[in-house]
């Protein structure tokens, strides 16, 4: 290219030249036969003018479409040429011999460049994406019209047949032009209107056109005058036709793209998963007429990618993807490449749009997914800008698809999650204890204070039966937590209440109770118990504690208060054998101002925020300190205590209180 | 929580170190080293968990060391726990294992 800038300033000079010797040998020596001169003014002029601009031609106003458009615009021009010209050499009087035949010969040099350009562009359009068959087609062309041309000279009466002959023998070579190739693919009428108006140019141009212009003056002028004419309207048919029915086709090809971008939106909004997503993204860009392959991978933190691709060979699409991911996965990339060879001389010599964007992630924000797509054109160079402008749209919306699924997922595991928490609010008061009974001779309060507001494993329920004379005060802890221990809870319920209907004896009790719960509880559960049970008939008290705290008691009859701890075992894990031999009830005498309190490890394991546990010691000092005062006051200043304690924090665990006096 | 398999054991007992915290989160590590090391040598009939340096036992850890005991009985192995610090062994004692299995002070 540095030689040919270095040329063209020469080549221009030269043009120059040629035109103006043209002119003044054309005026001075009219009708003189000094065409070749004038051509190769025009030659000079436009190569020149290439070598010195044509770098500076966007290389997609160089496609083969484009290429098509600039003959229909050179062949626009000619024709324009022609007539201003031929018009003005008629308008000037005969006598004036030297000024018409100026002007004729304006006309004549302009129908030679114009053919020339044709011929080269023409050309141009069968070298570029190279085949042999276009090569012979064009060869075969020009010796078909070689021939014709031969035997019109030597038999003039075989013309009018023999023409027709010659530019139908141009069918094929409009076939293997790019553009006209889509024409012939999509209507047959507009082909048939094509060739029509080809063989009109070409009849206006070979029979009607030259005896009006009076031309024909040389043997060599009579053959090549019709030619240059005839190639004229044959273009003026093939070239300016086809951009009119462009005009049409773009607002066609824009309805086209409309559709095809609707179609995609209205079946990605029924997708359900990436996959899907991605399927539908590969479909449509499958569809549109410059591209040829299409990769399309999708890279997520938590599974493995997912990856779709159409119409690419395996090595290709491996190919695609290691130069996406040479890219940074967390930032924006779009590329549009005339070839791929531009990265890798051994790729075809395919356009490609590239693409990749990061997701982010509602779930984690430090987490994204990255879209990487790669389209590659089904010929060189194949990409028009309206098609860029699609593929980027489509890949843009399927992002915007990808967040809205991962949106959605979210939105749905919020929404379970909303669920979770409201069936445990509705479980938690199916499970609290039905309303404690008022019972004679017994003063009695429970705190109940749940760890985390929605279901914890403590429960507690008081029973009496046998005419209030027998009194149950029962406090349990579920191992476990959630929906869950929730359940299990529930099931120890039923079974509990099942059995208060039974009237057991305290021993008979826990061990039903044991045995039901081994066969409902799975095997890492169990539940931590104590049954108090007042029988106000004997006048005396069982405590049963089945993995649950020691009970605290003051005993009115010595005036001291103590622990009991009787032997026990948590209860739904081992058999009842087993449970029997460990559980020793313990019983008492039942007098007046007997106080009892129970409670579950929440309040021995509240915690301070140094770490320090409050402690079953503690708990007891301060039952020991407010033993005098009622149930309520004494549970409730406990509870200011462990409070206090804890600093408000909240306990850690659920936390029960069961304080419980005879009062005779 | 941290489990180390001990080498002082004999041909027919599995030795254990337990450290840290057995609650919720830990429990079911537990349970699969246990089952793994249990399936990869037959014949064993003690498991032992030193527990010198476990100083939390929750009530999912209490859950699990009964379901090991449960599910390793059928097949002759005997779970037990020794060097167990106060604290532990007080939950122990207050669940009632120490009944079911042989826990020793620290």
């Amino acid at each position: 290219m540095i030689i040919g800038r270095a040329v063209a300033p020469l080549l221009l000079t030269l043009g120059a030249a040629f035109a103006l010797l043209y002119l003044w040998v054309r005026y001075f020596a009219p009708y003189s036969y000094v065409e070749p001169l004038g051509l190769a003014a025009f030659l000079g002029v436009w190569a020149g003018g290439y070598l010195l601009f044509g770098e500076h031609i966007p290389r997609r106003w160089r496609s083969p479409e484009r290429l098509l458009r600039w003959n229909a615009v050179l062949a626009g021009i000619g024709m324009t040429h022609v007539i201003l010209w031929g018009l003005l050499g008629l308008a000037v009087s005969p006598a004036n011999v030297r000024l018409r035949a100026l002007l004729e010969g304006i006309s004549e040099v302009g129908i030679a460049f114009q053919s020339a350009g044709h011929l080269i562009l023409t050309g141009y359009l069968i070298l570029y994406s190279f085949r042999w068959e276009k090569l012979w087609v064009l060869i075969g062309f020009y010796a078909l019209s070689a021939i014709i041309l031969s035997l019109r000279t030597i038999l003039p009466s075989t013309a009018s047949y023999l023409t027709p002959l010659v530019w139908l023998g141009i069918l094929p070579l409009l076939y293997f032009s790019q553009w006209i190739e889509k024409i012939l693919n999509q209507r047959l009428g507009e082909t048939l209107l094509l060739v029509g108006a080809a063989l009109v140019g070409t009849f206006l141009g070979w029979h009607v056109l030259p005896p009006m212009l009076m031309v024909g003056k040389t043997p060599l002028y009579a053959v090549l005058y019709p030619l240059l004419l005839a190639i004229i309207f044959l273009h003026g048919g093939w070239l300016i036709i086809p951009p009119m029915l462009r005009l049409v086709r773009v607002s066609q090809s824009e309805y086209a793209s409309f559709e095809l971008l609707t179609e995609f939106l209205a079946k990605q909004q029924r997708t359900n998963s990436a996959r899907e997503i991605l399927q539908i993204t590969s479909q449509t860009l499958g569809q549109i007429p410059g591209v040829g392959g299409v990769f399309i991978e999708l890279r997520t933190p938590f599974e493995d990618s997912v990856i779709v691709s159409h119409f690419l060979p395996p090595s290709l699409q491996e190919s695609l993807r290691q130069i996406l991911h040479q890219k940074s996965a967390t930032e924006s990339y779009i590329e549009v490449l005339p070839s791929l060879q531009r990265l890798n001389p051994k790729l075809p010599n395919l356009a490609g749009i590239f693409s990749q964007k990061s997701l982010s992630l509602l779930q984690g924000s430090a987490l994204s997914q990255t879209l990487s797509l790669a389209v590659v054109s089904r010929i060189p160079d194949g990409f028009e800008e309206k098609d860029i402008n699609l593929i980027l749209t489509i890949a843009e919306q399927t992002v915007l698809f990808l967040e809205h699924l991962e949106r959605r997922a979210y939105q749905e595991q919020a929404l379970t999650a909303r669920k979770e928490a409201d069936f445990l609010k509705q479980t938690r008061e199916a499970l609290l204890p039905p309303a404690p009974p008022s019972l004679k001779k017994i003063d009695f309060y429970v705190l109940f204070e749940q760890y985390d507001r929605t279901i914890g494993g403590d429960y507690y329920q008081i029973h009496e039966y046998d005419g209030g004379e027998v009194v149950d005060f029962w406090l349990s802890d579920c191992a476990g937590s959630g929906i869950a221990a929730a359940y299990q809870m529930a099931q120890a319920r039923g079974a509990l209440n099942a059995l208060w209907m039974r009237q057991l004896s305290p021993d008979a009790f826990i061990l039903e109770l044991n045995d039901t719960l081994k066969r409902i509880f799975h095997k890492n559960n169990f539940l931590a118990a104590t049954l108090l049970r007042f029988d106000l008939k004997r006048k005396e008290y069982v405590i049963v504690r089945a993995g649950n705290p020691e009970v605290f008691h003051w005993n009115p009859l010595t005036n001291q208060t103590e622990i009991l701890r009787p032997s026990g075992i948590v209860l739904g894990t081992t058999s009842s054998q087993i449970v029997g031999r460990i559980i020793v009830p313990e019983r008492g005498h039942l007098v007046p101002g007997s106080l009892f309190m129970c409670f579950s490890d929440g309040f021995t394991e509240a915690t301070s925020p140094s770490g320090e546990m409050f402690g079953g010691e503690r708990l007891f000092k301060l039952f020991s300190t407010y033993h005098t005062l009622t149930a309520k006051e004494i549970a409730t200043r406990i509870f200011q205590e462990v409070r206090t304690f804890t600093e408000g924090y909240s306990l850690g665990d659920d936390g029960t209180l069961l304080v419980v006096r005879y009062t005779g | 929580m941290q489990i180390e398999v001990l080498q002082d054991g004999g041909a027919n007992e599995l030795h254990l170190a337990l450290r840290g915290e057995l609650d919720a989160l830990t429990a079911p590590k537990l349970y699969e080293q246990l089952t793994q090391l249990v399936q990869g040598k037959p014949g064993i009939s003690q498991i032992t968990l030193h527990c010198r340096e476990l100083t939390y036992l929750s009530s999912a850890g209490a859950g699990i060391l009964l379901m090991c005991m449960d599910n390793f009985a059928p097949k002759g192995i005997t779970l037990g726990l020794t060097e167990v610090q106060p604290e532990v062994y007080n939950i122990l004692d207050l669940l009632g294992l120490t009944k079911l299995m042989s826990v020793t002070h620290a």
